[in-house]
């Protein structure tokens, strides 16, 4: 069975020390304001390319819009 | 009029809870400034608002101040405001811009956080350093709203049930 990750609720394939910035650059995430979180834990953006996902980690990358 | 005939008509079960309750709220613009009417009038027992700016007249459009309060800090219209709906509550105002070294010592004791920020890079630094401080896996951490997941997430509760 491959294996995979979920990225804002869509399920991608995951291969072994995939970063936080792999997976933005995957999911083409090019916007400048994101909060990433794994499994609830927010990692800083200084670390995204550092970070590895863990496999089946539940991934949420949450555009920041301006307004209020 | 007293406290008891101001909250005459509100619900004995859930009203005490509203009354024990400490929101914060960061930006008296145009969501703060109404959430925070909205939570006095609601009976929210204590309000921590900040914001570094006055009014001006194009904020009069959708935000909870007057005409007559054009120049003032946001804070203390807000609190003008507030204070002629319900003299009841608990104002903690403060009169300056946000920052990695101040929220911490000015949130610490809220229930919820209200991030009501106009710009993406106060928000994104306003999430950060709530869960450096707060850390969302310590039980008793505040959550910060509006919650950034989807919506399917959001869920309501009766008071006294426990959260599935």
């Amino acid at each position: 069975m491959p294996k995979e990750l979920t990225i804002n609720g869509h399920k991608r394939p995951w291969q072994e020390g995939m970063t936080v910035q792999d997976a933005l650059n995957m999911m083409n995430y090019t916007f400048r304001m994101l909060v990433v979180k794994i499994n609830g834990e927010l990692i800083a953006r200084k670390d995204y390319a550092l970070t590895p996902i863990p496999e089946g980690a539940d991934v949420k990358v949450i555009h920041l819009i301006s307004g209020g | 009029m007293t406290h008891q005939e101001f909250f005459c008509e509100r619900d004995p079960k859930a009203f005490p809870l509203w009354q024990e309750a400490i929101v914060g709220i960061a930006g008296a613009g145009g969501l703060g400034s109404n959430i925070a009417m909205l939570l006095a009038r609601a009976g929210v027992g204590k309000l921590i608002v900040s914001d570094y700016d006055q009014v001006t007249v194009s904020n009069l459009n959708r935000q909870a101040f007057n005409l007559d309060q054009v120049g003032l800090a946001k804070v203390d219209a807000l609190e003008q405001n507030i204070h002629r709906i319900n003299p009841y509550i608990d104002l903690e105002m403060h009169n300056l811009r946000l920052d990695e070294e101040n929220i911490p010592g000015i949130y610490h004791s809220v229930d919820i956080m209200i991030e009501a920020f106009d710009t993406a890079s106060a928000k994104a630094m306003l999430i950060e350093c709530f869960t450096r401080h707060f850390p969302p896996q310590n039980s008793s951490a505040p959550p910060v709203w509006p919650v950034m997941d989807e919506a399917r997430t959001l869920e309501s509760r009766k008071p006294g049930s426990s959260s599935s």
